[in-house]
């Protein structure tokens, strides 16, 4: 009985031409957006690799020189883009690409592709995940309105219930049905973005895209369910799109951008010069603080029984560098300890919008899931920090071991020595806790979704006779 | 087969039928004649499991609708005054649908055949039921009734709207069902075509059946002159071709 609603229901789908002409349209925009993404990435990897060749080879070629000017030269941390990316960029054109990891400073990524595209650029965020995200549920609503409004309206669901169909039959079967024709137009899409970003290197690549499936599978359960439960309980399909449509138009575009909006006023990140200024201060806070500076100087001297720097048995000037840059450390810690803490705040107040929008829940567990969220970024934030500090300290160490003699340079020889830098991207169950609020609102959604529906039958079952 | 017993609904204050007690045997076509409001289409809701008697039950073969609605309804076939077809199926496509949904598996020459005998052109069966004019479709709600094999047929107003050759098509359909043994109960507001087709025919007003009438002892206009005479409340009470054994009880005892 079940089967046979279920088939009848996908039948329908492809007999309609509605269906057929979103069917498409959503195919031609994950194809467009999946080769968009693609070539992104592709572009990605061959500039990330041709930064990387040339980073290295400046390094290397910059000539004899003190390794402290060495250390200002300095080299780059590129941010290895994961595959998935292609699927869902997530923060990946707005955090950066790359971080300067020079003396004294830990930089902000910089590269954000999100500068470089101009004004118009704030519409080229067309992605495989945007598409099934926000434009997937507006076709949804527009196939899956007349699901009962329309039976109801052309008098086939009172009929159907004449057959002795059970409300149980008749729910379960549509929603299968549902499923086959949404499955019809989002798996195929969903194949061809995770497909884009094949090919991946990450150890936990199938973890990741197993979770991606469970996490749109249990979006597109609730979507279904909303629309199916509207259309239950609307005495015209016509009051169905139109509620479905509201029901889009506010919790896929509204709330998102107002629940973003909120979270920066309510908990807004520094601005650039404030940053900037910030940073400054926790780079020269040794050089600043004359009773600091006075202090290492006196225990310096009384730790290796010297009346003078010059008597040290090593370069005081390298000793010191190496000091304020450990002076430093805890400042920078505080303060990007700080921003986390606002981007965390900030993310609190989207996750609570996320119970009357979806798409947020998704928006986080998806960005995360595809490695492309803020924590995967401060990951590689944190593996650029410790990979600066030890260059820093590489150089400062020669300097200060070797630096005695007035003029000290080094060379090459010293400049291969310092690594390049490799990050390993966190697996994801390391990161898990942080999404498991997202995953629970989803999975919510999703049993509140087909309990929706199942009322609204229940209720449209005692409204067929009237 | 069909059977009410102190059959009532009511909505709020309204009572859309009053203490029915009705008796539709095998063989046998029962028309109900009444005013829009008069209780026709709550009786055939009430026998098709879809609204809750307030007091009495309805039973088909047997069983109780209120208790085991499911069942019921597998026994039913039900041709409303407009028959809702699937405009993106066709006739034979509609036709297994429904048929499936009971649980009966039929092959596609089969389907045709079905369609065919129920006076739908044959080269109307395969093309999309969009393309149906409400004759048509009321002989695909013909067939899929034929084909259920039900044992009993709820008919809602079915003649209303459609040409006299469809409408002389689906009574000539509804004969043969009758001649089949299947019990057909029947609401219309067509005097003649229940005369024509009915074996009794009952007079309902204000949710009560007021009496009931032999079709085969009475001719057209001696039925239209007494429905005529129950709306205008000149005819209030049973006629004398009032058969014993329907509309007993409370209604019987009203009408005396």
């Amino acid at each position: 009985m079940i089967s046979v609603i279920a088939q009848n229901e996908f039948r329908g789908f492809l007999r309609n031409g509605v269906f057929l002409s979103l069917a498409a349209a959503m195919l031609a925009l994950m194809i467009g957006a999946a080769a968009l993404s693609a070539q992104r990435m592709a572009t990605f990897d061959r500039e990330r690799a041709a930064a990387e060749a040339i980073d290295r080879e400046v390094w290397d070629g910059q000539g004899a020189r003190n390794p402290h000017s060495a250390a200002h030269f300095a080299r780059y941390a590129f941010k290895p883009i994961p595959r998935l990316a292609a699927f869902d960029p997530g923060v990946t054109d707005y955090a950066g690409l790359a971080l300067w990891m020079e003396a004294h400073n830990q930089n902000p990524a910089v590269f954000r592709r999100a500068e470089d595209l101009g004004d118009a650029g704030r519409f080229a965020d067309l992605s495989p995940a945007w598409t099934l995200q926000y434009a997937a549920p507006l076709f949804l609503f527009l196939i899956l309105f007349a699901s009962f409004a329309g039976e109801r309206e052309q008098g086939t669901l009172r009929q159907v219930a004449a057959s002795g169909v059970s409300s149980r039959a008749l729910l379960v079967g549509k929603f299968a049905g549902a499923g086959l024709g949404v499955a019809a137009i989002v798996a195929p899409a969903l194949i061809i973005g995770l497909l884009a970003a094949s090919g991946a290197a990450s150890p936990d690549a199938s973890t990741r895209m197993i979770g991606l499936i469970a996490a749109y599978s249990a979006y597109f359960i609730a979507i279904g369910g909303v629309a199916l439960g509207v259309s239950a309980l609307a005495a015209e399909k016509r009051t169905a799109l139109i509620a479905l449509v509201a029901i889009w138009t506010v919790a896929f575009v509204l709330l998102p951008r107002l629940a973003a909006g909120l979270a920066v006023t309510l908990h807004p990140t520094p601005d650039s010069t404030t940053l900037r200024n910030d940073l400054s201060e926790a780079s020269s806070a040794y050089y600043t603080n004359d009773a600091v500076k006075e202090q290492l100087k006196r225990d310096t001297l009384a730790e290796y029984g010297a009346d003078k720097v010059e008597d040290l048995p090593f370069n005081y000037g390298g000793y010191t560098l190496q000091w304020s840059e450990e002076y430093s450390h805890p400042l920078f810690e505080a303060f990007y300890g700080e921003l986390d803490a606002t981007a965390s705040r900030q993310e609190g107040v989207i996750a609570m919008a996320s119970l009357v929008s979806p798409v947020l829940a998704l928006d986080a567990l998806s960005a995360g899931l595809s490695g492309t969220d803020r924590h995967h970024h401060d990951a590689f934030r944190g593996a650029a920090e410790t990979h600066r500090r030890t260059i820093v300290k590489q150089l400062n160490d020669d300097l200060t071991n070797n630096g005695k003699a007035p003029g000290y340079t080094n060379d090459e020889t010293l400049w291969r020595e310092i690594a390049d830098f490799k990050h390993a991207p966190p697996r994801f169950a390391d990161l898990s806790g942080r999404y498991v609020l997202n995953a629970l609102i989803l999975f919510g959604y999703a049993v509140g979704g087909v309990a929706f529906a199942a009322f609204a039958l229940g209720r449209a079952q005692e409204e067929i006779a009237k | 087969m069909l059977k009410a017993k102190g059959l009532t609904k009511t909505f709020g204050d309204v009572t859309a039928l009053d203490q029915l007690d009705l008796d539709v045997a095998a063989g046998e076509i029962v028309c109900l004649l009444g005013a829009n409001g008069a209780g026709k289409t709550t009786t055939i809701n009430l026998f098709l499991g879809f609204l809750e008697p307030s007091a009495g039950a309805a039973f088909v073969d047997g069983a109780e609708v209120a208790k085991k609605p499911v069942e019921t309804k597998k026994r039913l076939a039900y041709i409303p005054e407009q028959v809702a077809l699937y405009p993106q199926l066709s006739g034979a496509e509609n036709l297994d649908y429904f048929l499936r949904l009971s649980g009966v598996k039929k092959s596609a020459a089969e389907l045709t055949d079905m369609l065919t005998s129920a006076g739908l052109p044959a080269d109307a069966a395969h093309r999309r039921a969009s393309s149906y004019s409400k004759g048509m479709r009321q002989k695909v709600g013909v067939a899929i009734a034929l084909a259920k094999d039900a044992r009993a047929l709820l008919l809602d107003e079915p003649l209303s709207g459609l040409d006299p050759s469809a409408a002389n098509d689906l009574c000539a359909g509804l004969r043969r069902l009758k001649d089949d043994g299947r019990a057909i109960l029947m609401a219309t507001h067509d005097v003649f075509r229940a005369k024509e087709i009915g074996s009794r025919i009952g007079i309902m007003k204000d949710g009560r059946l007021i009496d009931m009438l032999d079709a085969s002892a009475l001719d057209a206009g001696e039925i239209e002159r007494l429905y005529l005479d129950h709306m205008r409340g000149a005819g209030d009470g049973p006629s004398v071709v009032r058969l014993q054994g329907d509309g007993d009880s409370d209604n019987e005892g009203a009408a005396a």
